[in-house]
């Protein structure tokens, strides 16, 4: 190959690639070379000087790190010379560095004891004298603390916070000697714009920035490869553990997805699987005004067997219905599925994707024939535009949010669709700063515009590749930039500008959140955005696509499961005949032909008496969902809750059934990324008390109940029973999730790579589809006596119902939710911030504390939805998308009044 | 100017910033956190980004001294001590500085940091010239101005120029009489009236200050000069009369050969980059003009910061079109977009000149939409003079050196091709272009090609700035052109210059192998004399504590090493020495000189070994041990 060469290092001949240096070609062919400021995460730096090397033909000592390897170069790192200047150096750090070894929690794990080590350092001749000795040390942060007396200045920590979180949040006071790390303008960490990614903390090759609880722990003696359970990046994880505890959870580099970095979730906030809280029995209660009381998992089993049968018998099978969990596997997705199929007999299977991204799959369904996202989280580093809309990866997808910002700072162009100016608008070429609810609106005024200009894709492309394309010129030629303005209030310029950036950049790639679908007219802002990628050629492509940021780590498994109402395994209907046999086949059962409930659809039967028995796993709709008042009485008219969680959570209190579940520490199976990659986790700990994995309830409770739905207890098995009913997943093993890199689905064969980009040659549905539905206005409006338009969303220290963030040390970031208000309105109405106020709509009124803010809209309102004592979604419409059912969270009609 | 990142780069606030925030700091004191936070905001950076700026540069902290005094090697040999406590016996609250390029001037004292401002007067009557650079200011140009300007001769022209360099004769006043410049010097105002007299008498050579036809003077004909061909002559920022003497000649000249016929021409003058490293200028070029990135920087680095140096100044202040035309040349050769100079704050002189000289070469057409100049002031740093440190700086970031490779010509400037010569170097360019690569490398030694130009400086009897081929030896120059009476110590190249007795000068040619086979450097072409008074042991304790503070403490040999070198030359040679202590600052020596990312710590020891090897009685011979 050309971009390989052969060179020589210690007299070993080996093969370098063109770009390496020295250093990179020693590491790749196992020859170490000291250094303390060189990291493989991080670009080559050469401060330390330690991995000086020798030459062949030139002069000096040059670092090994900076130095470019060339062909024919004949290296030494190890001459008596080399060995006596790493030594000085080390006396050099040595010299400024505390003595205290022996005591230091790095002791172990430190670089500079090992280098000290590596030269022979046997003496220190100059007079120790730490510069730092009398910084005291920064504990601010709950995670991490900050010793600057142990720094040794390698500016690792700086550079992981620049280069890999990009969040610039470190620098250095000072110069020279007197060089000290700082936080921000040198505050506490906690004061500072850190968000506690730990990026600097696992840099750090001394004992200065330390993980406060792995330090306490000392080094995990045990490794376990696992997926992050919380947002759907999918981060990969090394969960190192000791006695049977949680130690530490360290990013995977070898992962594509996130390349060995973390958010402060991921790397900080597992921990909520020791909490005390922890369900550890199964619990039952004959009726919901007694007292549960804990009973062995037979007692329960047989319980929930009882009411289901007698449930079942008494009203039908359609009156009972499960709601599985994004959060949980595919495996167990599947079975739940199965169990609600083949062992109750009814399509009534949803999942809590319902109220997040049915939108998406409803659009992109329409537009592609697939509701996945189309390309890969990769496919950032290489587009040369990205359309981010209704998403604020900074806080939802935090390790996307730092791809996204590096994207940035190599020149990738941005465009940003949010009603609020969030971190990723005030980094934008052009931010959209659209009203809520008017997405439809906004993208075919794009797409006007560049029919106007003529900057579509080519002819061939139209003519070979999509459909409909006239009726959809038709719809959007009325969509004129003013008229845009009009409904949106972005000016016609930007919208023009917008569009002529998004035709001509090149490779434009959209990544969306749920801004786009929880709408009253979500699917069809989906329809919308779909519809410009493929106008503008921008599908198909590396760096292009349609790409839902999924928000937990598993919906995207949970929706490919068939944990729907209407679909089996990846999106088959059950309504076709085909499809149905060849479960039938495997499920020994007769299935339902008629689709089932979707869960609001079951919680409107409960409230109307025709619903009861839900079985909900790993879902708390009594807190999440809008209007949640109405839900909690939809589910104390059930005559069977089954709660299956690993803490009591809100919905618990409606319950006649609690089953303690495992974490995802604690258990076996897969999740499927936002780009379709199907990953492993595996059990690192052991459940506390009886508590057993969501898998293996499901299939004990189904055995109890004499239908067994599991052909073994290995959990392989039940993937390759599901991969063997699904065409596009039957090239997918266990062996293959092996590989760090693990498969995207498609991958039909084994011998099929997967899929990195959807729809190169043909669309799922053959031609890409031209969708043009009319703009409407969002069912909630703005009125006379409910003035503000409220929006929610989420924070980058909670995820979603906080029932585990709120359980660990992410709480002294922020303990409640706030109400961000424009400081106009705030002086229009006479409050300030930090105010007490009363947020009312006709369902409720709840007290919220306000937090001004110039990133919001006039008129706009913005909070999260962490705290259920809060009780924001108590205030919310069951207001829904006209098409799934996705509840219209981002647009609510809301008054504020004195608290 | 845009910084060309796509409008978002935390790490590339730009060099705004910095200005900026010496000016906040200088009137408002300290920032609080929350103005941090809003700057900033202002700049798309983090407040750890400003505030590790704030922390790195000396003058983004506020000053409350009444005076400064420059502490310079220059103006240490000629006293500075003294005059530091002169001034704070007259109550003055004194600051220091490291050179502000007045080294002819004696000890540099300034009250401001504002632009001076030169009278002079347009006429028919008497055409007369005066230097306004800086340092004849300095010598007390402006005094003589006024008696000038205040007596009768209503009609008298006064033109102010650059300096000629001959600073023992200045104040010189120059008359032009039938084309020929008789010179008088040096003045004082009390001379005024009595020159003009003999002026108007027709009787010059009669007064004892007459130094005849200048151009003729012995000081003048034994000197080549191509870089300061035009100074002193004419109006520095008058672009017709510049023009007139030949200014953008070698632009056109090379706009017709293009860039090949360019870079054959330096090839042929054989130059090197006059900044200290002495790298073959059409490499460098050749390198930065074969990129194919759309955006592509120049950068004259005008940070001349080693005391004893300040021909750069004089340039800017002098012939600022020298520059410029450089540049451009530069810039078509490479196909660049965007040039910069990056100015040491303690040129408010010569800012102010080659601003006006910028603006009128734009108005003239020759800057303009495809190229031209910002000039960016740094904010107090001696690194910024190593040209990976200055670009960080140019970006508004903490001046912290680069590894390399990559190079500037590569990847510099936000990230784009770059090409950072040095004042001088781009001057010499415009000369060569004008009078011909192969007349300029016909000059010189074997591999210096052509001239050097030599501040003769410190604590002797002629302080003076001259441009002469390389070749000879040093002592040579002294004889030519100034003089070693009285002279113990020269220091060649800077502060991070070997230190060398006045009669070892005889061995050493004066080329940059010359300085290098004598185990020291050429660097910016100072030289500074140290008298009688030389005290080796408190100049390597002055040296090292400069360095250990301008470190920019990003590699560890030079951050924890000049700390530790400084502790130890404290020691040795007094009653603390420890046993061993020499060897340890040998070995650290070795350490530094080997492995040190930039010549700040690679050099560091240069002064010191010289100093100890040449005077060992001063640092107690063998110790106490």
């Amino acid at each position: 190959m050309s971009d390989t060469f052969s060179m020589s290092i210690n007299g070993q001949n080996m093969l370098g690639r063109q770009g390496q240096t020295v250093m990179e070609v020693a590491r790749d062919n196992g020859i170490s070379i000291p250094s303390l400021c060189d990291s493989p995460h991080l670009k080559s730096f050469g401060s330390c000087r330690l991995c000086v090397i020798e030459i062949d033909g030139q002069a000096g000592t040059p670092s090994s790190c900076t130095t470019p390897a060339r062909e024919g170069m004949d290296v030494s790192t190890t001459s008596e010379r080399l060995w006596n200047l790493r030594r000085g150096i080390t006396e050099l750090y040595v010299s400024e560095h505390p003595l205290d070894c022996l005591t230091c929690t790095a002791n172990g794990d430190c670089e500079l004891q090992d280098i000290a080590g590596e030269v022979g350092l046997r003496d220190i001749r100059f007079d120790n004298t730490p510069d730092c000795a009398d910084v005291p040390i920064d504990r601010s942060n709950p995670f991490f603390s900050f010793d600057a007396s142990k720094c040794i200045v390698c500016s690792r920590c700086v550079r992981a916070c620049d280069d890999i979180q990009a969040t610039h949040a470190l620098s250095i006071d000072g110069r020279g000697f007197f060089s000290r790390i700082i936080a921000g303008a040198d505050v506490p960490f906690m004061a500072s714009d850190c968000v506690s990614c730990g990026a600097c903390v696992d840099e750090c090759p001394v004992g200065a920035l330390e993980d406060t609880v792995e330090r306490s722990y000392g080094v995990p003696d045990n490794w376990v490869r696992t997926t992050c359970a919380f947002c759907g990046v999918g981060c990969q994880f090394d969960a190192g553990t000791k006695g049977g505890k949680l130690v530490t959870m360290k990013p995977a580099a070898d992962s594509p997805v996130n390349q060995g970095h973390s958010c402060v979730k991921g790397r900080f906030a597992s921990a909520y699987v020791h909490h005390s809280d922890r369900l550890k029995s199964p619990m039952i209660r004959v009726s919901t005004d007694e007292e549960f009381r804990e009973v062995s998992w037979d007692e329960a089993y047989s319980f929930i067997a009882q009411r289901l049968q007698s449930t079942k018998e008494q009203y039908g099978p359609d009156s009972i219905g499960i709601i599985t969990s994004s959060r949980s596997t595919n495996e167990l997705n599947y079975l739940g599925s199965k169990f609600m199929r083949a062992v109750i007999g009814t399509n009534n299977v949803d999942n809590c994707a319902r109220v997040c991204h049915s939108a998406t799959v409803k659009g992109m369904m329409t537009v592609f024939g697939a509701g996945a996202g189309t390309n890969s989280l990769g496919d950032i580093d290489v587009t040369d535009l990205l359309l981010a809309s209704g998403c604020n990866p900074i806080h939802g997808h935090p390790v996307t949010g730092s791809r996204i910002r590096r994207a940035r700072k190599r020149g990738m162009g941005l465009i940003v669709a949010d009603p609020k100016e969030t971190e990723i608008a005030k980094m934008a070429d052009i931010h959209l700063q659209l009203r809520p609810g008017t997405n439809v609106a906004l993208y075919q005024g794009m797409a006007h515009v560049i029919i106007r200009d003529n900057l579509q894709a080519s002819d061939e492309w139209m003519n070979d590749r999509t459909e409909n394309l006239e009726p959809f010129k038709e719809m959007v030629s009325e969509m004129t930039p003013s008229v845009c303005e009009q409904i949106t209030t972005v000016p016609s310029a930007t919208i023009e500008e917008a569009a002529r950036l998004y035709a001509s950049a090149g490779a434009a790639m959209s990544v969306h959140g749920l801004g786009m679908t929880e709408h009253s007219h979500g699917s069809e802002g989906v329809m919308a955005l779909s519809s410009l990628a493929l106008l503008t050629g921008n599908v198909g492509k590396p760096g292009t696509g349609i790409n839902p940021l999924r928000g937990q780590n598993n919906v995207q498994g949970s929706c490919d499961m068939g944990a729907l109402p209407n679909v089996l395994t990846n999106y088959q209907p059950v309504t076709d005949a085909k499809v149905r046999e060849s479960f039938q086949n495997s499920w020994g059962v007769k299935l339902a032909a008629e689709p089932g409930l979707t869960y609001p659809e079951m919680i409107d039967n409960s409230l109307e008496g025709k619903f009861h028995a839900l079985y909900m796993i790993g879902s708390d709709i009594a807190h999440t969902d809008p209007d949640n008042t109405r839900v909690q009485d939809g589910l104390s008219k059930l005559d069977l809750l089954i709660v299956q969680d690993i803490f009591h959570c809100e919905s618990a209190n409606y319950a006649h059934v609690i089953l303690p579940a495992a974490s995802f520490l604690e258990s076996d199976g897969t999740y499927t990324n936002g780009e379709r990659r199907v990953q492993r986790i595996r059990k690192a700990i052991e459940a506390p008390g009886l508590a057993k994995q969501d898998w293996i309830i499901v299939s004990e409770l189904a055995e109890y109940m004499g239908h067994p739905i599991i052909s073994s207890n290995n959990v392989s098995d039940i993937w390759d029973e599901l991969a063997s009913l699904t065409p596009n997943f039957r090239g997918i093993s266990y062996a293959r999730l092996e590989s760090a890199e693990a498969v995207q689905w498609p991958a039909p064969s084994v011998d099929h790579p997967g899929t990195n980009v959807m729809h190169k040659e043909e669309f799922t549905r053959g031609l890409g589809n031209f969708s043009a539905p009319e703009f409407a206005e969002p069912n909630e409006q703005a009125s006379e006596d409910y003035p503000f338009i409220l929006v929610t969303g989420r924070n980058i220290f909670h995820y979603n119902s906080g029932t585990q963030t709120r359980r660990t040390g992410l709480n002294e970031f922020l303990d409640t939710d706030l109400l961000e208000m424009h400081p106009n309105d705030a002086d229009r109405l006479g409050f300030s911030d930090g105010d007490e106020v009363m947020l009312a709509s006709p369902r409720n009124k709840i007290k919220m504390v306000l937090k001004l803010s110039d990133d919001v809209r006039v008129g706009n309102l913005f909070t999260t939805f962490h705290f259920p004592d809060v009780g924001v979604n108590s205030v919310l419409s069951s207001s829904a998308d006209h098409l799934t059912k996705c509840p219209e969270y981002k647009v609510q009609a809301v008054a504020i009044l004195p608290a | 100017m845009a910084t060309d990142n796509n409008g978002w780069n935390p790490q590339q606030p730009g060099h705004i910033l910095l200005h900026q925030l010496r000016s906040e700091i200088q009137e408002k004191g300290t920032l609080s956190q929350d103005r941090i936070g809003e700057i900033a905001l202002q700049f798309g950076t983090t407040p750890s980004k400003v505030r590790g700026a704030i922390g790195y540069y000396s003058e983004l902290k506020q000053e409350n001294h009444t005076v400064r005094v420059c502490i310079g090697e220059s103006c240490r040999s000629n006293g500075s001590q003294n005059t530091i406590s002169l001034l704070e016996n007259e109550g003055e609250v004194v600051g220091k500085l490291h050179c502000a390029g007045l080294c002819p001037t004696g000890v540099a004292v300034l009250y401001d940091d504002k632009a001076s401002t030169c009278k002079s007067q347009i006429g028919d009557g008497l055409d007369l010239y005066l230097s306004g650079d800086s340092a004849s200011v300095a010598l007390g140009s402006e005094d003589i101005a006024e008696e000038l300007i205040g007596n009768d001769l209503d009609n008298l022209s006064l033109t102010r120029t650059g300096s000629r360099g001959l600073y023992h004769l200045e104040p010189m006043l120059e008359v032009d009489i039938d084309g020929l410049r008789h010179g008088f010097g040096p003045l004082e105002p009390s001379d005024v009236n009595d020159v003009l007299n003999a002026i108007i008498d027709g009787n010059l050579q009669s007064h004892p200050l007459h130094l005849g036809d200048i151009d003729k003077h012995p000081e003048m004909i034994n000197q080549q000069r191509f870089a300061m061909a035009r100074l002193g002559i004419c109006n520095p920022t008058d672009l017709q009369s510049q023009q007139a003497l030949g200014a953008y000649l070698g632009l056109s000249k090379a706009e017709s050969s293009g860039s090949e016929g360019v870079l054959s021409a330096l090839e042929s003058a054989g130059l090197r980059g006059r900044g200290g490293a002495g790298f073959p200028t059409h490499f460098k070029w050749a390198a930065a003009a074969r990129e194919s990135d759309p955006t592509k920087h120049v950068v004259a680095n005008a940070d001349e910061g080693d005391a004893g140096t300040f021909i750069d100044r004089m340039i800017m202040e002098g012939d600022p079109h020298s520059l410029i035309e450089g540049m451009v040349i530069c810039a078509i050769t490479i196909g660049a977009t965007d040039g910069w100079v990056y100015l040491r704050s303690e040129y408010p002189d010569a800012k102010k000149t080659l601003q006006t000289a910028i603006d009128s070469a734009r108005e003239a057409g020759i800057l303009g939409p495809n190229f031209d100049i910002t000039i960016a002031v740094g904010a107090g740093s001696y690194v910024c003079g190593e040209e990976t440190a200055l670009l960080e700086s140019l970006e508004g970031k903490r001046g912290e050196v680069r590894a390399r490779p990559p190079y500037p010509a590569q990847e510099g400037l936000f990230g784009h091709p770059t090409i950072v010569n040095n004042v001088l170097t781009f001057s010499l360019v415009s000369s060569i272009m004008r009078e011909g690569g192969d007349i300029y490398g016909a000059i010189g030694t074997e591999s210096s090609k052509g001239t050097v130009v030599a501040q003769l400086v410190g604590d002797t009897q002629k302080p003076t700035c001259v441009e002469v081929p390389f070749g000879g030896t040093v002592k040579e120059l002294f004889d030519n052109h100034s003089s070693l009476e009285g002279v113990t110590a020269v220091q060649v190249g800077g502060p991070l210059g070997s230190v060398f007795k006045a009669e070892e000068l005889a061995n050493i040619e004066l080329s940059f192998e010359g300085l290098t086979n004598a185990g020291g450097i050429l660097g910016h072409g100072g030289f500074v004399c140290y008298g009688s008074d030389f005290d080796p042991r408190s100049e390597v304790i002055e040296w090292m504590t400069f360095f250990r503070d301008e470190s920019c403490g990003k590699c560890t040999p030079c951050r924890i090493g000049t700390q530790r070198a400084l502790e130890l030359l404290q020691r040795i040679g007094t009653d603390e020495e420890k046993p061993g202590d020499r060897d340890l600052l040998d070995d650290l020596d070795d350490v530094m000189t080997s492995t040190s990312l930039c010549a700040l710590g690679g050099l560091a020891m240069n002064p010191v070994r010289s100093s100890m090897t040449l005077w060992p009685d001063a640092f107690g011979g063998e110790g106490n041990e």
